[in-house]
């Protein structure tokens, strides 16, 4: 029998999570926040992309927040609210745990370069039922799928030729290198690949330390992200009933679709219909785009939102997304480029 | 439909003079070849001949002819022009026996507009064969009986007349601009324009095709406009007139029959109602072109105008198979391939600044 995706078992997570009832209190008191305009907690947390940690952080920082230039409200989590978004960022940080289990063999000094959380130290005291690791989240599917990932098969290869892995410096400039390639990512615009990305397979010898390096730092990338976007979904399944989509009845125009050494990526058009209004970059749409010669379905990532509201010739948002693949990796290309 | 542009000083004479080719037996014979269709014989190729001279001739009685008469030979002309029309484009003579159409007039005192025309014989009838073999147009309307009101309020051309002079009347059409963008394109219409419906969003409902070929409707410009998005790979269902104004058409709700015709169908049923009551009925026909003062005289000697262009302009569309435009205006378009520019520029300078910084750090 064929084993399942990453994105299979996440998707049948979301599932299970949809229909437990920890998820109605948890999504309750999001949804209090949500409403509460008289701070700034819920809004902030959105654009952090850290899921439930966002809350947590936010909260735990607030004072921090009324002694900027232009101070910002922040209100106090509620007993009840802290419970629940710390009972929430248990479940994924348990997930991120399971998914690099199998690093702790490898290389457990990789383990903080790829957990989207480890840069942030919060400590909660409230912990999720065990039954959700039993119920929800079957762990062991989790461990065993996420230790097939493309992304980590090149990791392995490139750790056998490069020896000075575990020094401290080797580790800081990993970490820089990371955040500089998902930040040159970023600014370069979905459609185009950072020229030091493009320019790598003419510049590099297969057998050069150069090239080793890029294979761990590929792997890496690939890794992380598929790791954020595991937490985002789960959020997700936490905090909305269904993901946003755009289709046929909503999207007008497909500015482009195609596909560079990153990955596939996809500009639509839409007109705003109904949740999709307020998805964000970092969040996860479904789009299901059937056309005369072909069809365009699955999940995406947000990377750009544009929206272009009150406008008398018809309101619009403009999405650029990422197609993320079986192994919820928008960076895709990376992993096979590699290959 | 392909645009083809045809500029010339004088279109009206331009599209009889390229209609009027076709009343040659040769230049028939390289139109079917031209167009890989069989040859018709003698007969059908003198039937085509003959029908554009005849077509012609009518036109230009009726251009000097006064109200009293004129309807009638427009509407001879017109069902003329049509069949060799489809003559033409067939190599083979249409079967029509009759006019297809029977009018109910109501007794008493009333408007032209509220006499009422009937489509009967959809098998041979000349509005029938016309309806369908021209405009691929649905079949199923025997036994269909319209108002003149609702056939008039249907002509896009004739709307602000309409509003003018029936206060009564529901428009069937909605004049429409198409805001072009480099890729896709939407429609937008005025709210005001549907002003005569209680119930707008039914009446939106009710345009042919939009549901499968558009996005629901937007309402913008803080409730002026209600703007129509093409759906990716659906279809242009919009009309255009000779001058390039664009509209929408309003079916006809017949119970459980959603009638809408091409506006040129509506036309030449008013022809026929008009035509035939000049001819037949002048006990009712000549005190209204002698004695109107209501406005009514106005928009039906305003229709028959337009079909002094009309026909000759469907006609030759139909016979090039492509959509005639005569000038270069385009008022109803309003072009937003600068927008598209702005955003192309805008990130071509995001992604110059985005280099620079990186460099940088």
């Amino acid at each position: 029998m064929m084993s399942k995706s990453i994105k299979e078992i996440i998707f049948s997570t979301c599932k299970n999570i949809l229909g437990s009832k920890i998820r109605n209190d948890i999504k309750n008191q999001l949804h209090v926040l949500d409403r509460d305009e008289s701070g700034m907690l819920a809004y902030l947390a959105r654009q952090q992309n850290l899921q439930f940690l966002s809350y947590l952080i936010i909260d735990r920082d607030r004072e921090s927040y009324q002694n900027l230039p232009r101070p910002l409200l922040i209100n106090q989590l509620s007993e009840a609210q802290k419970k629940y978004i710390e009972i929430g960022n248990d479940v994924i940080c348990r997930v991120n745990a399971f998914c690099l289990s199998s690093l702790q063999q490898i290389n457990p000094d990789l383990i903080g370069l790829i957990d989207p959380y480890d840069e942030f130290t919060y400590k909660g005291s409230h912990k999720a039922p065990k039954k959700i690791f039993t119920e929800i989240i079957n762990e062991i599917d989790l461990k065993e799928t996420f230790n097939d990932h493309p992304g980590l098969t090149i990791i392995k290869r490139s750790l056998r030729a490069i020896s000075n892995i575990n020094s401290q410096q080797f580790q800081a400039s990993l970490r820089d290198s990371i955040k500089t390639i998902m930040k040159n990512i970023h600014t370069s615009g979905i459609k185009n690949v950072p020229e030091d990305i493009s320019r790598f397979p003419l510049s590099a010898r297969r057998d050069s330390p150069e090239f080793h390096i890029a294979n761990l730092l590929f792997g890496l990338v690939a890794l992380k992200t598929s790791l954020f976007v595991i937490d985002q979904m789960i959020f997700s399944a936490f905090n909305i009933d269904k993901l946003p989509v755009l289709d046929n009845d909503n999207v007008f125009s497909i500015k482009h679709n195609g596909h560079n050494a990153l990955g596939e990526y996809l500009i639509t058009e839409s007109q705003p219909t109904g949740s999709e209004l307020f998805a964000s970059p970092g969040d996860i749409i479904f789009v299901d785009l059937v056309r005369e010669d072909h069809t365009i379905n699955g999940p995406f990532l947000i990377e750009n939102k544009k929206m272009s509201l009150g406008s008398e010739y018809g309101e619009k948002i403009q999405f650029d997304m990422r197609k993320l693949d079986s192994t919820l990796n928008p960076f895709f290309g990376l992993v096979k480029y590699m290959d | 439909m392909d645009r083809q542009k045809i500029f010339t000083q004088n279109p009206d004479a331009e599209q009889w003079s390229r209609i009027k080719q076709y009343s040659y037996i040769d230049n028939i014979k390289k139109y079917a070849r031209a167009n890989n269709i069989s040859i018709g014989n003698k007969e059908c190729l003198e039937a085509i001949s003959g029908s554009i001279i005849q077509a012609e001739e009518y036109f230009k009685a009726a251009n000097n002819s006064s109200f009293h008469i004129a309807p009638l030979l427009y509407y001879y002309g017109s069902t003329n022009l049509m069949y060799s029309v489809l003559g033409l484009s067939s190599q083979e003579k249409p079967i029509i026996k009759n006019h297809g159409l029977k009018l109910h007039i109501p007794e008493g005192k009333h408007r032209i507009a509220d006499i009422c025309v009937q489509i009967v014989d959809v098998g041979c009838g000349a509005f029938s064969v016309i309806n369908r073999d021209l405009f691929n147009s649905q079949t199923d309307l025997g036994g269909i009986q319209f108002k003149l009101l609702d056939v008039i309020g249907s002509i896009p051309e004739l709307l602000s007349d309409f509003l003018v002079c029936y206060e009564d009347g529901l428009n069937y059409s909605i004049p429409i601009n198409k805001l072009v963008r480099k890729k896709e394109y939407s429609y937008r219409a005025k709210i005001r324009d549907l002003d005569r419906w209680n119930n707008q969003s039914e009446a939106i409902e009710m345009i042919e095709g939009l549901k499968s070929n558009f996005l629901n409707p937007l309402v913008t410009g803080q409730d002026q406009y209600i703007v129509f998005r093409n759906r990716i790979d659906g279809k242009d269902i919009s009309y255009s007139s000779r001058s390039g104004q664009k509209s929408f058409q309003i079916s006809h709700d017949h119970g459980n029959r959603k009638i809408s015709l091409h506006p040129f169908m509506y036309v030449f049923i008013s022809l026929f109602a008009l035509g035939y009551i000049s001819r037949y009925r002048p006990d009712i026909w000549t005190p209204f072109v002698r004695q109107d003062s209501s406005g009514e005289r106005h928009i039906l000697e305003k229709l028959v105008t337009l079909a002094d262009y009309y026909a000759p302009w469907i006609a030759l569309s139909y016979i090039y198979r492509k959509e005639i435009r005569f000038e270069s205006l385009s008022e109803g378009e309003i072009d937003l391939t600068h927008m598209d520019l702005k955003e192309e520029l805008h990130e071509v300078v995001q992604k110059e600044l985005s280099d620079m910084i990186r460099k940088k750090t």
